[in-house]
């Protein structure tokens, strides 16, 4: 059975050749201290700092945004159901039938046994 | 600093809470592991610091996310290794986007050139532009294995591939690196 070693893989690299593994290690160093500025901690913390603040405002602006989009909406949509449930209201009132006070808000037309069955054919 | 001798688990509980010094003994801790990574894949050059800062500015974000299946190290690594891959990305797009003429001029192969005329830096340049060529998925393995030091399962979960395509990328990356160095013998 193919067993996976448990090992921290030093041994396995016994067939790369020990120069080649320096030579790559000092390659980076050099490049690293060539490239990289100094105080790299602080500039990070001033970066993470910056994207946090930055993070933080734009999910601020788009919730205030949002919330002022939403606000005027909202009334002008509570104030069109009001006018519509009070005009079916009204205009069922005017109805020979006593419709229930849900289907006069809602605008329905009174359903009776006779109004189902009352088939109509346009045209025949 | 009193973050200093914290485990690994109370400095991520506090940094979540908002402790500002405790992201940062985060951010000391790792700066070599990932800076290493970082310039392994990409070499010396001016992106290094910007790849660094997105490296933990994205750990920051993601600090609530890490469940700990992993050590934070190798959570961090995965997180260098995917940012130099995207520059990497971003530097073939601008290459083709550069005129003809205006594209990098590839290093001479070692083959090419004698003994003598290697002096340090050249055998760096040489080095450089061989890891350069390797196909990124080897040359992300070469650099957590070899340069990083990781161990096959570290690296293996670092990249999120199996431990045996670690060992094969491995062994086609220094066959192909000792391919491009020619004799590692005068070059190394």
């Amino acid at each position: 059975m193919n067993k996976k070693p448990t090992h921290t893989g030093r041994d396995e690299l016994d067939w790369v050749s020990p120069e080649l593994i320096s030579s790559l290690r000092e390659l980076v160093s050099v490049e690293r201290d060539m490239t990289l500025s100094s105080m790299p901690t602080d500039r990070v913390m001033r970066a993470v700092r910056r994207a946090a603040m930055s993070r933080s405002s734009a999910e601020d602006w788009l919730s205030i945004e949002l919330l002022s989009w939403f606000r005027p909406v909202f009334a002008v949509g509570v104030l069109i159901v009001a006018l519509l449930a009070a005009y079916n209201f009204q205009v069922s009132k005017d109805s020979d039938l006593n419709p229930t006070t849900t289907e006069r808000v809602l605008g329905l037309h009174p359903v009776t046994v006779v109004a189902a069955y009352d088939l109509e054919f346009d045209g025949h | 600093m009193k973050h200093r001798q914290s485990t690994e688990e109370s400095l991520i509980a506090d940094a979540l809470g908002g402790d500002e010094n405790a992201f940062r003994v985060i951010v000391d801790r790792y700066m070599d592991e990932v800076s290493r990574t970082v310039t392994g894949m990409l070499g010396a050059g001016p992106e290094i610091d910007d790849v660094v800062q997105e490296v933990f500015i994205k750990l920051h974000r993601s600090l609530s996310s890490f469940r700990g299946d992993s050590s934070l190290k190798t959570y961090v690594i995965r997180m260098s290794i995917n940012k130099s891959l995207d520059a990497l990305r971003k530097r073939k797009r601008m290459r083709w986007m550069q005129p003809f003429g205006l594209a990098d001029e590839r290093e001479p192969e070692a083959s090419e050139r004698s003994d003598q005329e290697l002096d340090e830096s050249d055998r760096r340049k040489v080095l450089r532009a061989a890891v350069d060529r390797l196909p990124d998925k080897q040359r992300a393995v070469v650099v957590l294995r070899l340069i990083e030091d990781l161990s096959t399962e570290e690296t293996s979960q670092a990249l999120g591939i199996p431990y045996g395509t670690v060992l094969s990328r491995l062994k086609r990356g220094v066959e192909r690196l000792k391919n491009e160095l020619g004799d590692a013998g005068s070059l190394l």
